[in-house]
């Protein structure tokens, strides 16, 4: 089918499908049968030599599709006066065991009910009519085919690992299903399981659309996330995951599921782009989410549609950056497990998240080495459990950790995003550490003050290590601020007022190190030394400029 | 029964066609009378006919024999409806064949889709209309190529989408070469979101060149009431040759790990690319998230008064050689926040003003802001192939919050590799912040160091630093120190002569601590 643009929100898709009817031919291979049988068009099947598995003898399936050795075998011509091409359908009966190489373009490939309609996402589908039982067991790889449509197929197999061949062709043992060579691939109401390696690997500048399809329990879970992952897009791949909708509405957003690979649940490398219209990311036991080199794009359509849930005692993170770019928006959800963060970006890496959650961890949002968290409004981070928009004590660690030469922004008002106006509100302490920064104040977006911070009983805003903090106005502190270590604090009033309900203050030991600009421009308002002789120990009195 | 098997590899390659070799086939279609004429004429419907040939994006096309690579399709009117073109190789041209040039009578008035197919090339054609064009609700350009499409489009006027007017997604490549592409964006009320309007974007790996390699072919964008040129997701804009002005949004945007390539390439005194924001109009050109500029030999860059010409956010880089970057206006022309970095090698002119051929007509404001842990270095012009050359900049400068400026690449062509000058104003580097002076530089006016700031001078570059005046301002504890030498043996001059007394350092100086 082809997808619209509801609601004028972006399309996710524009493949070719022509409507059921108007194939050009309708070919039906039965693996049920011993052997397997192929029919054109509603003719009688005729029986392809039963080749499980082989590489040079295909059955059905790989005569017609094609095989690592091998395109679509001349005999078809001869037995049918027709071969395959693009506009074609492939219907599957039962579960061919067979390696398949795709290279004709524009051609879909279904189960035996054909190319059904698209549930509401994948776990619609498991509680209508169950997972799709027709498919193939093997390697399938799309190798410079375009608009390539499965539909109601799983690859892999309905329990029990596959075993698939570890040589023989090029990249072998890769998933069970490879896109490759500038492919585009659409999979549709699909469920990709039990693969030994990965479930999905999408390479060489290939796409791939995930709608309302299931990828689950794929990896042997060695510890390699590279070979574990649920979705792998490397080298300027595509991914696509769930389809724009009407903003506000989760109709027709087909959300697929990525859950309890061995791996990560979506491992982006080398360039590579991930936009996540809707899904669910969960139980994955290494992270949900990793970006290497690569940028993503997660909304939640103000819908809550797009959600990423690390498993309750995970120790990664649910979304780890690595040089990478991220955007999470308009109402998406994350949540770490009880050991890692949300959100963990490092090494020159960048996000932006706006009217997103973000709950648990050990710290829930870290930024480390040279890289930037900006907050564009209406975030709710919560170092605990986060039900609804309350979040519950005790917290963990810290809500936000920057560090290594890192920066914390808020970016309200940013232009080029047509973000509402309103508020962060941040649960947990925080820390920057070793020459990082943070800023925080943008006025009163929608009548709120632009942060309001609560940390843990008793807790801080702690910056050491020759770090910067500096409150510009439009910032509400339930806690302290504490600047320690040779970091300073820096308060205007730029954009409204700065209230710190547990006071600011520089504790020391021996020799005092930390200054405050603008000491009236807080509330409460701080007394400064104004001589680092006659400092006040007890009180950590902080320096003037 | 199959009467063949087999058994051993058959590698040929399978591309669903078993059509014969033949000639290339030029299809006339003539959109005002539905006649489709190759080897033959066939009557269709007007308002389809051209689907019927290309393909539609609910069906392949149907006429028969249906174009294959290496055909062309020749247009007769404006083509009011969606195309989609699957097949590789085609050639859609206006109905005076290709390379006649522009001709506004034919056209496609809808969204050309190119889905998947490589080696397309539509010329000379108008894509849109000469008035707000009306898509379908599923449309998102006038060109939208997708998915590892490979798209040429010359000689073409891209004008009046509603929406976008070339989008290139998923791995496809738009060369864009002696275009226009203008008045796009805007025009579907119930979607105003920037990355989905504008004049052209790349999108999720996608690439747009503007311009020929070797400098021929300027495409011009202009009047786009969105950002002008745009990439998002890993996407790449390279232009060669192209006039961006009068949009009204940012000229061009780069986000979320993509990149953008400006250059001037000389080509027998054909017009060079220029970037001149209206007035009114946001930052000309942002990278933003872990995104990446280049701009080099002689592009020349124009700010809204009061609005950046150039700002890296977000671990973005910027690296800026040979060009003239100016705005009127407080400023800064030129800004890095938040982990970014800006890389001087060589040749540039930042005026904070307006330039007046090669002068700068100073004005009042900022030149450069680094602010959030962001860097201003000058590099090495050797390591990216370029020949130094001295640069300069004009206006007053700030670096803030743990932020870093490293400067002076000795003397180039008997000159300090950078002059900068302003009025009375300075270069305020405070909070955190760090300033460093490598030799080959020379600054007209004060440098202001405070809030536990420091200043760092050396000569390992040769050529010396001179500073009008180096100021540590303070209230009640000074907390700036300079590394300058000593009276003797200045690295800086004047020689600051920073306190060696904590205590006695006289504030009514500003006087600097040393270390």
């Amino acid at each position: 089918m082809n997808f619209l643009r509801p609601g004028g929100a972006v399309v996710a898709l524009a493949f070719l499908c022509a409507s059921p009817g108007a194939w050009a031919n309708t070919w039906h291979v039965d693996c049920t049968q011993s052997p397997p049988t192929l029919a054109l068009n509603g003719g009688s099947g005729t029986a392809f030599g039963a080749d499980p598995g082989g590489l040079s003898t295909p059955d059905a399936l790989g005569a017609l599709l094609g095989t690592p050795t091998q395109g679509t075998e001349a005999a078809i011509q001869t037995d049918f006066g027709a071969t395959l091409a693009g506009g074609d359908l492939v219907e599957i009966t039962g579960i061919c065991v067979q390696d398949i190489y795709v290279r004709t373009f524009g051609i879909t490939i279904t189960g035996h009910l054909g190319n059904i309609a698209l549930y509401q996402s994948a776990a619609a589908q498991a509680l209508a009519s169950g997972l799709p039982t027709d498919g193939i067991t093997g390697e399938v790889q799309v190798v410079g085919a375009s608009r390539v449509e499965f539909n109601d197929i799983l690859f892999g197999t309905t329990s029990g690992t596959a075993t698939l061949a570890t040589s023989g062709y090029p990249d072998a043992d890769l998933a069970l299903l490879l896109v490759r060579e500038n492919a585009n691939v659409l999979l549709e109401n699909c469920l990709i399981q039990n693969s030994p390696v990965r479930g999905i690997d999408v390479y060489d500048t290939s796409s791939i659309y995930l709608f309302s399809t299931t990828v689950t329990n794929n990896g042997t879970g060695d510890g390699n996330e590279r070979t574990n992952s649920g979705v792998a897009a490397t080298d300027t791949a595509s991914l696509i995951l769930g389809s724009s909708a009407a903003p506000g509405s989760s109709a027709n957003t087909y959300a697929p599921l990525i859950s309890n690979n061995a791996g990560d649940g979506v491992y982006l490398n080398s360039g590579s782009s991930m936009k996540m219209w809707a899904g669910t990311i969960t139980g994955n036991l290494q992270k949900q989410v990793r970006i290497v080199g690569s940028a993503a794009s997660i909304t939640g359509n103000n819908a809550g549609v797009a959600t990423i849930t690390a498993p309750g005692g995970s120790t990664e993170d649910a979304i780890g950056v690595i040089a990478g770019g991220l955007l999470v928006e308009a109402g998406a959800s994350v949540q770490a497990g009880s050991g890692g963060s949300a959100i963990s970006l490092e090494a020159g890496s960048g996000a932006l998240l706006q009217g997103s959650n973000f709950s648990g961890g050990t710290i829930t949002i870290e930024a480390t080495g040279t890289s930037t968290i900006a907050l564009a409004g209406g975030n709710i981070i919560c170092n605990g459990s986060l039900s609804g928009s309350t979040c519950s004590t005790p917290f963990a660690t810290a809500a936000i950790s920057i560090d290594h030469v890192s920066a914390f922004v808020e970016a309200i008002g940013i232009t080029g995003y047509n973000f509402a106006a309103l508020g962060d509100t941040i649960y947990g302490n925080g820390t920057i550490q070793l020459q990082s920064s943070m800023d925080l104040g943008a006025g009163t977006p929608g009548g709120q003050q632009s942060i309001t911070w609560t940390t843990k009983a008793g807790g801080s805003i702690t910056a050491s290590q020759n770090s910067s903090l500096r409150l510009n106005g439009g910032v509400q502190l339930y806690g302290a601020i504490k600047l320690t270590q040779g970091s300073n604090g820096f308060f205007n009033l730029s954009t409204g007022s700065n209230n710190v309900t547990g006071g600011v203050s520089c504790p020391w030991t021996q020799i005092p190190s930390a200054h405050v600009a603008g000491p009236t421009f807080v509330s409460p308002t701080l007394v400064l030394s104004s001589s680092p002789l006659a400092q006040s120990t007890t009180a950590s009195q902080c320096l003037g400029f | 029964m199959r009467l063949l098997r087999l058994g051993i590899a058959v590698l040929a390659p399978v591309l669903g066609s078993l059509a014969t070799e033949a000639a290339a086939a030029t299809y006339n279609v003539n959109c005002n009378t539905g006649v489709v004429s190759n080897a033959a004429s066939q009557s269709l419907t007007a308002g389809t006919v051209l689907g019927a040939v290309l393909g539609t994006p609910g069906a392949l096309a149907t006429v028969r024999p249906a174009p294959a690579s290496g055909d062309v399709v020749e247009i007769t009117g404006i083509c009011a409806e969606d195309v989609a073109v699957t097949v590789s190789g085609l050639t859609i041209a206006n109905d005076g064949g290709l390379g006649s040039g522009f001709n506004s009578g034919d056209g496609v008035k809808g969204q050309f889709e190119v889905s998947g197919a490589t080696g397309i090339v539509i010329d000379g054609l108008l894509l849109g209309d000469t008035a707000p064009v009306t898509l379908a609700a599923a449309d998102v350009a006038l060109l939208h190529a997708h998915d590892g499409a490979s798209v040429t489009l010359s000689n073409a006027h891209v004008e009046f989408s509603p929406l976008l007017g070339v989008l290139a997604e998923r791995s496809a490549v738009v060369a864009l070469q002696n275009d226009q592409v203008s008045n796009n964006g805007g025009g579907a009320l119930s979607d105003t979101l920037p990355r989905d309007n504008g004049g052209i974007e790349a999108r999720d790996n996608g690439t747009v060149t503007l311009g020929a390699a070797d400098g021929s072919a300027p495409v011009t964008v202009s009047n786009n009431p969105f950002d002008a040129v745009a990439a998002y997701r890993n996407s790449g804009i390279v232009i060669y040759n192209a006039a961006l002005s009068g949009n009204a949004a940012h000229q061009i945007t780069v986000m979320s790990a993509s990149a953008a390539f400006i250059t001037v390439v000389p080509n027998d005194g054909l017009p060079t690319t220029t970037i001149t924001a209206p007035g009114g109009a946001p930052t000309a050109i942002q990278a933003i998230g872990t995104s990446t500029l280049r701009i080099d030999n002689g592009v020349a860059i124009v700010g809204a008064t009061g609005a950046e010409a150039i700002s890296v956010q977000g671990g973005s880089a910027l690296l800026l050689q040979g060009s003239n970057v100016s705005a009127p206006g407080a400023g800064p022309v030129i800004e890095a926040s938040s982990g970014s970095v800006i890389a001087l090698a060589g040749g540039n002119k930042i005026c904070n003003g307006s330039f007046s051929g090669a002068t700068c007509n100073a004005g009042a404001g900022m030149a450069i802001e680094i602010d959030h842990v962001a860097s201003l270095v000058q590099v090495n012009p050797a390591d990216f192939g370029y020949t130094a050359a001295p640069e300069s900049v004009t206006g007053t400068g700030t670096a803030i919050l743990q932020s870093t400026i490293d400067l002076g690449r000795g003397i180039v062509a008997s000159s300090p590799s950078l002059t900068w000058t302003m009025g009375s104003g300075a270069i305020s580097v405070a909070q955190n912040s760090s300033f460093r002076l490598d030799g080959g530089v020379t600054i007209s006016g004060q440098l202001k160091i405070s809030q536990s700031s420091n200043g760092f001078f050396n000569l390992s570059q040769g050529g010396g630093n001179a500073v009008t005046a180096i100021l540590c301002p303070f209230t009640s504890i000074p907390a700036s120190h300079v590394a300058a030498g000593t009276a003797g043996a200045p690295f800086v001059l004047p020689f600051p002569n920073p306190s060696t007394n904590f205590l006695a350092t006289n504030k009514s100086t500003s006087q600097c601590l040393s270390f």
